[in-house]
């Protein structure tokens, strides 16, 4: 694989930076972004987390990983998503890059390391504000490397969503019915075992609860190998069909 | 020089272009004119190469749009009707995305002679969003223009502008004419056309109804202005 592939898709990550460093200078914009996870770090962690413990470790110690992964997913996901779908239909942005001597490949590549500094740039904010509050995890790279694979997971999801949407509105279909609800099953609060083996079961096939396995882990052990193959098996298809939703790209 | 070639685009049942041939010399000023839906922006969308023909074949320069697209896309600077800008980046940001996108060597440099050139160097550093219309429209020209094109596209470059802004932007499309770029201009202001193109083609349901000379069209359907024939034109190919 040649690198002059990928040739312009430094100019794509750093115009994205521009844009992301232009929104986070409005403070209402980093507010709305965090406010979610924090929400559920002071309600469940600090309030309920209080009272249960979970395999004999405290609340807070299994949450603060799982939001880190949901904040991860939605900033991801969201960004990458939204942002197509704003520069295709409003902006009218996405015509630009259409219009350059670039292949597929540096356009996925460009849209997708952003949409991963975005992503891990929430966790790592969420991860912060749990240390404020007494998480400390264990010094590994297991979790760096799950919100590696993850980010670049939601972000290619992201790719495909936002060239395969055809109005401004079905982007957000995607959100309520896909993105929302696994934030919220895939063992981010509690883990999958608490629930019946019918509804255990199909959740395994979804991305989020291997990025939740994988993050709780005391290290690299199999089960956290098995959980990262399977993201990068996810992140792989995911930006296969990406690259051919570009390659295909017409108006 | 661009070749269209028994071009036909449909958008699901509806005829955008039924059979286009047509011959645009190196260095000509070429407009196109018609009523809306006429397929004066599908044209131009397939000769960018955002877009394939169900039939035919266009060719820039020699290269075919759909074969050899990225060839093309390094031969043509396009302008859409509407400011594609991104808003919150400055003037200079969107010209540098664009050089760095083109890989054009020396892009600050580049980028800082077209900010002078389209009069948006005092502004260079403050957003899209704090720019006039007409400011945003010299910076989308001048992206056009930064990898120094063969051929520019314009697609209603002027629509919703004031007279003097217009005036102004046609100063501008002139001296790139006058540099030997090939133009290509879709307009609803037939004036325009008039003061800018070699030679214009009238489109009316996806079919070329007219082309040549803005005076030959006008001698040829013995009508008073070019007005006269874009409408007579378009109502003939509607009726």
């Amino acid at each position: 694989m040649s690198w002059a592939l990928f040739a312009g898709g430094g100019a794509i990550f750093r115009r994205e930076m521009q844009l992301y460093r232009a929104k986070l200078s409005r403070p209402t914009f980093v507010v709305a972004a965090l406010v979610t996870p924090l929400m559920y770090l002071v309600v469940f962690g600090l309030g309920l987390g209080r009272q249960v413990r979970i395999d004999g470790g405290d609340y807070l110690t299994f949450l603060v990983p799982g939001l880190m992964v949901m904040a991860a997913m939605h900033n991801a996901f969201t960004w990458v998503a939204s942002g197509i779908n704003i520069a295709r239909f409003y902006h009218r942005t996405w015509q630009v890059i259409m219009l350059a001597p670039v292949t597929p490949q540096a356009v996925v590549a460009g849209t997708i390391a952003a949409g991963m500094a975005r992503g891990l740039s929430a966790a790592a904010l969420v991860g912060l504000a749990g240390g404020a509050v007494g998480w400390r995890p264990e010094p590994s790279l297991l979790i760096p490397l799950t919100l590696v694979l993850e980010t670049g997971l939601f972000a290619a999801l992201g790719l495909v969503i936002g060239l395969k949407t055809r109005r401004t509105e079905e982007h957000t279909t995607y959100t309520n019915f896909l993105i929302t609800p696994m934030g919220f099953f895939c063992g981010t609060f509690f883990p999958l075992s608490s629930l019946p083996s019918w509804l255990a079961a199909p959740l395994q096939l979804l991305p989020l609860t291997h990025a939740n396995l994988a993050v709780r882990q005391p290290g690299f052990t199999p089960e956290a190998l098995v959980a990262l193959v399977v993201l990068a098996g996810f992140a792989l298809v995911l930006l296969a069909w990406g690259t051919r939703r570009v390659a295909r790209y017409r108006e | 020089m661009i070749r269209v070639e028994r071009v036909v685009k449909r958008y699901g049942t509806q005829v955008a272009l039924d059979g286009i041939d047509l011959t645009i010399g190196a260095g000509e000023a070429f407009g196109l004119l018609g009523p809306n839906g006429a397929g004066k922006t599908t044209l131009v969308r397939l000769l960018a190469t955002l877009a394939r023909p169900d039939q035919g074949h266009l060719f820039v320069n020699g290269h075919d749009t759909v074969e050899a697209a990225a060839e093309v896309k390094r031969l043509i600077g396009v302008v859409f009707q509407e400011n594609n800008l991104d808003r919150d980046l400055t003037p200079r940001q969107n010209l540098l995305f664009q050089a760095r996108l083109h890989r054009l060597p020396g892009a600050e440099t580049v980028v800082e002679a077209m900010l002078e050139r389209i009069g948006l160097s005092d502004r260079a550093d403050r957003p899209v969003n704090a720019l006039s219309g007409g400011m945003r429209r010299r910076l989308v020209i001048g992206r056009a223009l930064l990898t120094d094109p063969r051929v520019l596209l314009l697609d209603e470059p002027t629509t919703g502008l004031d007279p003097a802004i217009r005036r102004d932007l046609w100063g501008v499309i002139r001296a790139i004419r006058d540099q030997g770029c090939t133009v290509v201009l879709t307009t609803h202001y037939v004036e325009e056309a008039e003061a800018l193109c070699d030679r214009v083609g009238i489109l009316s349901r996806g079919c070329l109804a007219g082309l040549g000379a803005p005076s030959d069209l006008v001698a040829r359907f013995g009508a008073a202005r070019l007005e006269d024939v874009v409408v007579a034109l378009g109502a003939g190919a509607a009726a």
